[in-house]
């Protein structure tokens, strides 16, 4: 029979009387700076220590190993021995803690006591009348190694370390271990530093055991996500896997940066309004589409008592949104609250995404989170033409604020009417929902009254009151018509004619080409005008069912246009 | 000042720990300013603003290699109390060898415990395994010293009072009983004949009691 002994030079068995000195082995954490943790598995993985344990048929551990008593070491090393897979059939072999106690004693005494009262797990005493006692039995075949993995992965517990904040590090190294396994990334850098802290402490390799991260296979998304857009990452985890996960996931590669980027700074160093103020820069420079967005980033979100609200993501959360309510930002978190989704759901949000968490996530592979992220961005990107078009209200909305600093008078008020209206079309492009058509009309005809205000401002008759005139400058009303795809100018307009009433279209041509002289040769938004005026005729006549998004781009970038060349 | 805390991230300092240490004397936290100086010191092996402490408790990951070892040397050659603190440690370790060393989880270190540790430093003691394990320090003392002495009776290495080694903080407390009246005795005095099991069923008693 093969054994072995581990201990720290402390113990009686140390003889040769007991143990040969190639029996032994001496534990000797190599730096006081080294957590124990990974001293025992790289000892446990490729150390004489594996050599050792792979030529045993029995273990002895010296239950105190350091001068942490309390702490039990050697308890941690035949955890750590059976919860080692790549020991195969050795993490099953019987242990026999070296102590001066009983079992029962010791479980009340020690930290992590519960491995104790598992099966092939016995104390000896320091003596010989007790070595003898568990070789005889041994020889005898009485001591049996551990037989039901199962029963003991259920018997035991092995809790966070301290410092972890709630759920929060261990659902971030845990999902970017899954995610990039299943993602197939290369394990470098930082995805390869959080796998080998997992594969070494000692929480992880309970929780690897427990909830295995085998059998993923490699997911082909068929899409490139950032191809169609622009995505910006804010996550203080960004340096620990998320950055390279997320580049790999988007772009297809880990040095791609195209339509991807993350704000990579050290958000441990900052305040939290130097964190808001230097992410809010970077969705400024960035111009995303989409953020994907970590709730919790400073240490101060994670006091006991903070609430959503108080959390440095929700405040950009609400930035991000008076920046332009169009980028959509999918919430990348940690916690499965439900009350941050509806407080966070009210203010915009509008995507959540779970980092996975092995006590909430039982059985849910990555796969399903991943194709979820995927579907979420998709959707997402659906919704692009949103920013772009607050980013045109919002240049109409300056456009206005220059016209309305003048006399009190008609003028003026035409303008107010123009913002107050233009408050409507806000409104109604946020609603969109690109699942229910009718939002996309109601934000269509919004756009529509708008210029129709421009009628009812320009359009007038002369003093005489025989001719229609645009404006203050009493301009001619010339008649535009539209002939085989080119436009014609078939002349004056006269009221005294019959269903001689100048349309919608009329005006906004005549404005267009004449008063504020934006449209010249080939004309092209006054053929995007009439096309515009005949979709909406359909509309109202039911000959259409409902408007479309490339309608509405193009309506905006005509009152864009209307609005940079508006005057008296 | 008997304890420098060298904190570079505030913030997880006050989201750790209730104390207000500007209100503590005994404690002076070295952040900001101090922090950046201390780092321009330790860059050339200068530790003149930390020299004046009994004790150095340090966020490991805030300092460089380097300038981690220029305080490891330092408190060696001045056998000063050294604790790292840091949110990546998941088990603790302690050594005091060379001089006491305790190697600490941040949420562990700003426990209560660190209050009970400056209580303890306030009567001129300074005491690591308060701040791992709190008012169960003495167990793990005591278990630590009957295991020893159980090893060196096995191995036949006790024959004199000093073969006991036992520390100071215990000694004091296992003199009060009268039938361990002889560890007054001079270091290199021999052992009565059943002085090792005397002791030995002392610290049986003391440690039930620590139950």
């Amino acid at each position: 029979m093969n054994k072995l002994l581990i201990h720290a030079n402390n113990t009686s068995f140390t003889d040769d009387n007991y143990f040969l000195k190639s029996e032994q082995f001496e534990f000797i954490v190599p730096s006081s700076e080294i957590d124990i943790d990974f001293y025992i598995s790289d000892e446990l993985e490729s150390g004489i220590l594996r050599e050792k344990l792979l030529k045993a048929d029995i273990c002895f551990v010296k239950v105190f190993l350091t001068q942490n008593y309390l702490e039990a070491v050697g308890l941690r090393i035949a955890y750590h021995i059976r919860l080692t897979s790549s020991l195969g059939c050795k993490t099953h072999l019987p242990i026999i803690l070296v102590a001066e106690d009983d079992i029962q004693y010791l479980g009340k005494v020690l930290s992590l006591p519960f491995i104790l009262f598992t099966e092939g797990i016995y104390v000896s005493n320091e003596d010989r009348l007790s070595f003898d006692k568990i070789l005889s039995r041994s020889k005898d075949g009485k001591l049996k190694g551990l037989n039901d993995f199962d029963s003991f992965l259920r018997r035991i517990t092995i809790p966070p370390p301290a410092g972890y904040q709630s759920h929060h590090s261990v659902a971030n190294e845990w999902s970017i271990l899954r995610w990039s396994r299943a993602l197939g990334i290369k394990e470098s850098g930082s995805v390869l530093k959080v796998k080998e802290k997992i594969e070494s402490l000692l929480y992880y390799k309970y929780l690897l055991a427990s909830f295995p991260v085998t059998n993923i296979d490699k997911l082909n998304l068929g899409f490139r996500v950032a191809e169609k857009g622009n995505i910006l990452l804010i996550d203080d985890e960004w340096s620990s896997g998320w950055s390279a996960i997320m580049k790999e996931f988007l772009t297809g590669s880990p040095n791609l940066y195209n339509g991807f980027s993350a704000c990579e700074f050290v958000f441990s160093n900052l305040t939290d309004s130097q964190i808001i103020e230097n992410c809010l820069a970077m969705v400024r420079s960035a111009n995303p589409d989409i953020i994907i967005l970590d709730l919790r980033l400073s240490d101060s979100d994670f006091k006991k008592m903070a609430l959503v609200t108080d959390f440095t993501g929700y405040k950009i959360l609400k930035s991000v949104k008076k920046i332009n309510p169009g980028i959509r930002v999918v919430v990348f978190t940690a916690s499965n609250k439900a009350w941050n989704i509806l407080e966070l759901q009210s203010l915009g949000a509008d995507g959540f995404i779970f980092k996975e968490f092995p006590d909430f996530n039982q059985g849910a592979e990555s796969i399903i989170s991943i194709k979820r992220l995927a579907a979420t961005l998709r959707e997402q990107l659906k919704y692009r033409f949103q920013k772009e078009l607050f980013n045109k209200y919002t240049r109409v909305e300056a456009d206005l604020s220059a016209q309305s600093s003048g006399d009190e008078g008609e003028y003026l008020n035409f303008i107010e009417t123009l913002q107050s209206q233009l408050a409507v079309i806000r409104a109604s492009i946020a609603l969109i929902d690109i699942n229910k058509a009718e939002t996309i009309d109601m934000a269509f005809l919004s756009c529509y009254n708008f210029l129709e205000l421009f009628r009812n401002y320009y359009l007038r008759q002369s003093d005489s009151g025989y001719r229609y005139v645009l404006g203050i400058d009493e301009l001619r009303l010339d008649r535009y018509q539209i002939k085989r795809n080119k436009l014609e100018n078939i002349g004056e307009f006269f009221p005294e004619y019959k269903n001689e009433s100048p349309g919608w279209f009329h005006v906004q041509a005549a404005l267009s080409i004449d008063y504020f002289k934006f449209s010249t040769r080939p004309y092209s938004e006054v053929l995007q005008l009439r096309r515009l005026a005949d979709s909406r005729n359909d509309y109202i006549h039911s000959d259409k069912l409902h408007f479309q998004i490339e309608e509405l781009e193009s309506i905006t970038s005509l009152i864009d246009k209307m609005c940079k060349y508006i005057r008296e | 000042m008997r304890l420098a805390i060298i904190e570079d991230r505030i913030s997880r300092l006050e989201n750790l720990s209730n104390l207000s240490f500007d209100k503590i004397p005994e404690v002076k936290v070295i952040s900001g300013q101090e922090f950046d100086d201390l780092i321009q010191q330790l860059k050339g092996n200068d530790l003149s603003l930390v020299q004046s402490f009994e004790c150095i408790a340090c966020h490991r990951s805030a300092l460089a290699i380097e300038q981690r070892e220029v305080i490891k040397r330092y408190c060696k050659e001045k056998k000063r109390p050294l604790i790292f603190f840091s949110g990546g440690i998941s088990s603790a370790y302690f050594n005091d060898i060379d001089f006491p060393f305790l190697s600490i989880n941040s949420k562990d270190f700003y426990s209560k415990h660190l209050e009970l540790f400056i209580n303890e430093l306030r009567s001129g003691s300074v005491n690591l395994l308060l701040l791992q394990f709190g008012e169960r320090w003495r167990l793990s003392l005591l278990l630590q010293l009957r295991d020893q002495l159980i090893v060196a009776r096995n191995k036949g290495k006790v024959n004199r009072i000093n073969d006991l080694r036992i520390n100071s903080l215990m000694k004091s407390d296992l003199v009060k009983f009268k039938e361990l009246a002889y560890l007054e005795s001079s270091e290199t005095a021999k052992l009565p004949v059943d002085g090792v099991d005397r002791l030995l069923a002392v610290l049986s008693e003391l440690i039930n009691d620590c139950l």
